[in-house]
């Protein structure tokens, strides 16, 4: 009897013993998951603080800009007097570098008002086929004075989607614009879609230097350009924010985007959304 | 506050802003620690009437570190277990080992602070009714 009550009283203190050990741990990981979600918060502040510094810089820098290009437009319709040929050509140097200028602030500006969730989408609904049709023939120009062929494949006719077709537009002329870059004279570069039931996928195919296995998925991400992504003028403009902006744009349509390629084969850039309205 | 405090905490970067943040909360007297050999030692000679002790320490761990200080006494010492990580079976065996508290650090250490002035209350209430 008396052992049993030994027995007892050691397996309550066990059990005691057990039940502190499981408050504690309780209490521990509410703390912990107290700790994260402000560390959370913190982070998300410091992330709206950085999207609303670019967006303020980038708008800043871009007022004085918008003034040299107007001034070096003034200068060179003579506006002010006779232009000599070696002005014309360097203030056309700098009415170039001038636009290059322009085209970072907009992707920079473009990429922070799309993860600041700030861009006002226009939804639609629209033929994406005629889109595409659309964004081509403005390119054309482009191609032809790299002598590279612009080449539209369409199998059948694809159906209208739901979306904001600025935004599709810019994605687009994000993925032609970059094959242009990679793409060599003489080279050809191939859009093509198609669609099932409920997707349309639209594939941008180029004969360019292709693109290493190991960058295949970081080329999405902000800042970075390929290994190989050299064009025949050196390191291609822009600052790599262009495939940023397409994926994001993917994202906010419920679709996806990804690239295909093996060095010295050429990339594909592969782009599918749902054709249903799902947002 | 005049209460004896030593840290036993092979993290040097804890061991400092523990002690730190203490101080901020009004406590004068802490010793520190960087083992479970040297954390007995100094009990032995400071005589602290709480010791914080993080369960993971290199040699001697903290719950053998724990039990052994608890051995030395006085009744009334209070020790409580630190971890990085919380763990079950870890709060069980500091608890076997004769810990009054179990608590997580944070950045801020502020529960290590707060376990330290709830043993210290409850101490000095415990006072008053003797």
């Amino acid at each position: 009897m008396k052992n049993e009550n030994q027995e007892i009283a050691r397996l309550q203190k066990e059990l005691g013993d057990m039940q502190w050990a499981s408050q504690k741990t309780n209490d521990g990981i509410k703390i912990l998951y107290k700790d994260l979600e402000r560390k959370n918060e913190e982070l998300k502040k410091l992330d709206r603080l950085r999207s609303k510094f670019v967006a303020t810089v980038s708008h800043e820098l871009r007022t004085p800009l918008t003034i040299i290009v107007q001034a070096i437009e003034n200068l060179l319709t003579g506006a002010f007097g006779p232009v000599t040929d070696s002005q014309r050509l360097w203030l056309g140097r700098i009415n170039d570098n001038a636009d290059h200028l322009n085209g970072l602030l907009s992707e920079i500006l473009d990429l922070s008002k799309l993860e600041g969730g700030q861009e006002e989408r226009k939804l639609e609904c629209f033929d994406i086929g005629e889109l595409i049709h659309r964004s081509i023939d403005n390119m054309q120009p482009l191609a032809q004075n790299k002598n590279v062929a612009l080449v539209l494949k369409t199998s059948n006719k694809l159906p209208k989607i739901w979306g904001s077709s600025r935004q599709l537009i810019q994605v687009i002329t994000n993925l032609v614009g970059n094959a242009l870059k990679f793409t060599p004279p003489k080279g050809q570069i191939e859009i093509a879609f198609e669609n099932n039931e409920s997707n349309v996928r639209v594939s941008v195919s180029d004969t360019g230097p292709g693109i290493n296995r190991e960058d295949l998925e970081k080329i999405f991400d902000p800042f970075v350009q390929s290994e190989n992504g050299h064009s025949e003028h050196g390191p291609t403009k822009g600052i790599g924010l262009g495939l940023t902006i397409c994926r994001e744009i993917m994202t906010l349509h419920k679709g996806r985007i990804w690239a295909e390629s093996e060095p010295g084969r050429g990339s594909h850039f592969i782009f599918e959304m749902p054709t249903e309205r799902k947002q | 506050m005049n209460k004896r405090i030593l840290i036993i905490d092979d993290d040097h970067v804890d061991q400092k802003m523990m002690k730190k943040s203490l101080e901020k909360a009004g406590f004068q007297i802490i010793f520190t620690a960087d083992s479970g050999e040297k954390g007995l030692e100094v009990a032995r000679r400071e005589k602290p009437q709480v010791v914080i002790v993080d369960t993971l320490l290199p040699g001697m761990d903290g719950h053998e570190t724990c039990r052994q200080i608890k051995q030395l006494g006085p009744d009334d010492l209070k020790i409580i277990a630190t971890t990085g990580a919380v763990d079950a079976v870890d709060a069980g065996r500091a608890r076997k080992a004769g810990a009054d508290d179990y608590v997580v650090k944070t950045i801020d250490y502020a529960y290590v602070i707060a376990a330290v002035q709830k043993v210290i209350n409850e101490h000095s209430e415990n006072s008053v009714e003797k």
